[in-house]
């Protein structure tokens, strides 16, 4: 009983610090059992080691290769396989994963039944065919954001993720996996914000994207975000993240877009833009604005939600509250950390203030350290466990019942979803991709775009 | 002669008859386990909260006799000798396939994990349950579902005991039957020990006793 007040204790200064959810979870009270004798009073460790899921890797380019870095981190991603039209790609991709079999066939890679799960990181207007072929091969399918480049591609995308339930298929949207993000998100929904005023989001950073090759076809397949017949710029390669992460937070879809872009520096005979302004409608009178240029730097990489209450603001993955006069009082922001950020003082929201208590008396230390894990892992992390589960449900099905119960079968798997870490999956992969396939059509079109509902639906 | 001769064949194929008779009688008609509509679900608590597991997929066969209806508009049990039903069954459960609905967040504290663990999932991936007697319980109340005394072989974390609990049984269209039934036991009386995971700040100490509750979905076979 005593380790129980004591714990207790703990977590209420705790709380008023930071306000976790675990130390929450221990406020909510305690149920009491029988007294057991002082052995049992030892924690019990757990060796469960997640299986592992042995993964393909599609597309070796600088993301790609950030991916084979994050996975050789997880000890339950071991790539068996890696793909690349070019070689020197896989040359590279070869020194972070030593042990895979190298393709420069898709085709061949999918063929290879040791590999349990399908990574995908090629330009964007290739994914179509490549994950559709992996569905289909019965591969879990990681596919990068954004999921395609037009519409049509995205509801084939959609269309056979839903097709195909034993398989896994997860979006690149990896701040929907971010530990960090999605504390942020429960926090937002206690309401404590207000209601939505509007979202605003921007991506700064002053470089090219411009890369060069001596051979002139090879340098044309590696500027496939300049092209202006196959890439959607700044809107789709960077906005995408964003939209859907406005979205997530006002929990709504926007009902029409507005967008302009134009070239303000890199006048190099390109007709992508490289500045855009985003505009989307939300219901209700909120709008999500979407600010993007590669000719600056400023200010990099923040997202703000105005809310009646207070605007939280999120950046480099920490976040924090700043308050209206004429918002109610929160007991626990006495007793919160609070930066200044010239003549505004926000309070800091984070996960893991559990941390800082273990470190003893030192609310005050620096935070540099937001979370050892990137967001990538985090998404990745998901992605293996997920795959893991769907496989082992498979299996489970089909030693008890015929797997050609189709029906059956699919039922089954739809109901283990709710058994999975929260991730974005197709539904959440194709609402992003119509957002920003939308924006990017008001750029090249000018004018208010609207958005049919109907095209949500798969 | 020829009178004698057909009067011998006469009694001799209604002796064949009647043994053959006997040995129908005898077979008992199979209920397959069918994929979609069963559930089992494991209640218990802790010094944090109360959990539940909970699995879809219920394996097997129920086999019973013939002549018995389950027809809760009956008065009494057709086909029941002596107030018991003559009856077999086999039931698998994977243990692997037993949700928390907490998603994991690493494998190692999922609770899935934790709980697999503690039932040495790997050595012993089964729950397993054979009937070995169905008895009609005392005092049916009109068109409600048939109750029974089912008694039975549990096998978990490969320790087997004999269990007693109530169930109740009635038709579910197309030749198919639900069992029902409810019970309470103690993980320690199958050598499984109350997991005690450290999450968070504290030790989270799970209650040894637990509710079992479950619904089959059987189908009798052509």
């Amino acid at each position: 009983m005593n380790t129980h007040e004591q714990s207790a204790e703990l977590t209420r200064r705790d709380f008023l610090r930071g306000g976790s959810l675990a130390s929450f979870m221990m406020l909510m009270g305690g149920v009491e059992i029988r007294a057991e004798d002082k052995k049992a009073d030892e924690p019990t460790t757990y060796k469960a080691k997640a299986n592992p899921v042995p993964c393909g890797v599609i597309g070796c380019g600088t993301w790609g290769r950030e991916l084979l870095t994050t996975l050789a981190l997880l000890e339950n991603g071991p790539v068996a396989g890696i793909c690349d039209t070019y070689s020197a790609f896989v040359r590279r991709a070869q020194k972070l994963a030593p042990k895979a079999e190298a393709y420069d066939d898709y085709k061949k890679l999918l063929a290879n039944e040791d590999v349990k799960a399908i990574i995908v990181a090629t330009p964007s207007h290739l994914h179509r065919e490549i994950v559709i072929a992996a569905l289909e091969a019965g591969k879990h399918v990681y596919c990068e954001a954004p999921m395609a480049t037009t519409l049509e591609d995205a509801r084939a995308i959609a269309a056979a993720a839903k097709k195909n339930p034993q398989s896994w298929f997860q979006v690149g949207l990896q701040a929907r996996c971010d530990k960090q993000i999605r504390y942020l998100e429960q926090f937002i929904r206690t309401g404590a914000n207000g209601n939505p005023v509007k979202f605003r989001s921007q991506w700064n950073k002053k470089e090219s994207w411009q890369r060069t090759s001596p051979n002139p076809q090879r340098q044309e397949e590696m500027n496939w975000r300049l092209d202006s017949k196959v890439s959607l710029g700044l809107t789709g390669e960077i906005g995408v993240h964003h939209i859907d992460l406005a979205s997530w937070f006002l929990m709504g879809r926007p009902i029409a877009v507005h967008g302009l872009g134009s070239i303000v520096l890199w006048r190099d005979g390109r007709k992508v833009p490289d500045s855009v302004d985003v505009i989307f409608e939300y219901p209700n009178g909120v709008r999500m604005v979407f600010a993007s240029s590669l000719a600056t730097s400023f200010d990099s990489e923040y997202y703000l939600l105005h809310g009646t209450f207070a605007t939280i603001m999120g950046r480099d993955r920490r976040a924090w509250m700043f308050k209206e006069v004429d918002s109610p009082l929160l007991g626990w922001e006495v007793y919160a950390r609070k930066e200044s950020f010239y003549k505004e003082t926000g309070i800091v929201l984070g996960a893991n203030a559990t941390k800082l208590a273990a470190q003893g008396d030192k609310p005050q230390q620096d935070a540099s350290v937001v979370d050892e894990k990137t967001p990538l892992q985090y998404a990745l992390e998901a992605f293996l466990i997920n795959s893991d589960i769907i496989s082992r449900g498979l299996e489970d099905f089909s030693s008890l019942f015929d797997k050609s119960d189709k029906a059956a079968l699919k039922e089954y798997l739809v109901g283990l979803q709710k058994n999975l870490v929260p991730a974005a999956g197709f539904e959440i992969g194709y609402e992003s991709a119509v957002n920003v396939i939308k924006a990017h059509e008001a750029i090249t079109k000018g004018g208010r775009i609207e958005i049919d509902p109907a095209l949500y639906a798969i | 002669m020829k009178m004698l001769k057909s009067r011998l064949t006469q009694l001799a194929l209604s002796a064949l008859l009647a043994f053959t008779a006997s040995i129908h009688a005898a077979e008992l008609a199979k209920h397959f386990a069918q994929p979609g509509g069963s559930t089992v679900k494991i209640e218990g608590t802790s010094t944090i909260h109360d959990w539940t597991m909970e699995g879809h997929l219920i394996g097997g066969v129920f086999e019973v006799d013939p002549a018995v209806s389950f027809d809760p508009a009956q008065e009494k049990i057709a086909g029941a000798n002596g107030g018991k039903v003559e009856a077999k069954a086999q039931t698998v459960i994977l243990v692997r396939s037993l949700h928390s609905g907490i998603s994991p967040a690493t494998a190692a504290t999922a609770m899935d994990g934790v709980m697999q663990q503690a039932m040495n999932e790997p050595q012993n991936p089964k729950i397993t349950y054979k009937l070995t007697e169905l008895k009609v319980a005392e005092g049916h109340k009109a068109n409600a579902p048939f109750e029974f005394e089912s008694t039975g072989d549990l096998t978990v974390n490969g320790v087997t005991k004999k269990v007693v609990f109530p169930v109740t049984i009635a038709p579910a269209g197309e030749g198919k039957l639900k069992i029902e039934g409810k019970t309470q036991m103690k993980m320690t009386d199958f050598k499984v020990t109350p997991p005690r995971p450290k999450l968070g700040l504290g030790l989270v100490r799970t209650a040894d006793e637990i509710t079992v509750t479950f619904n089959w979905l059987v189908k009798k076979a052509n």
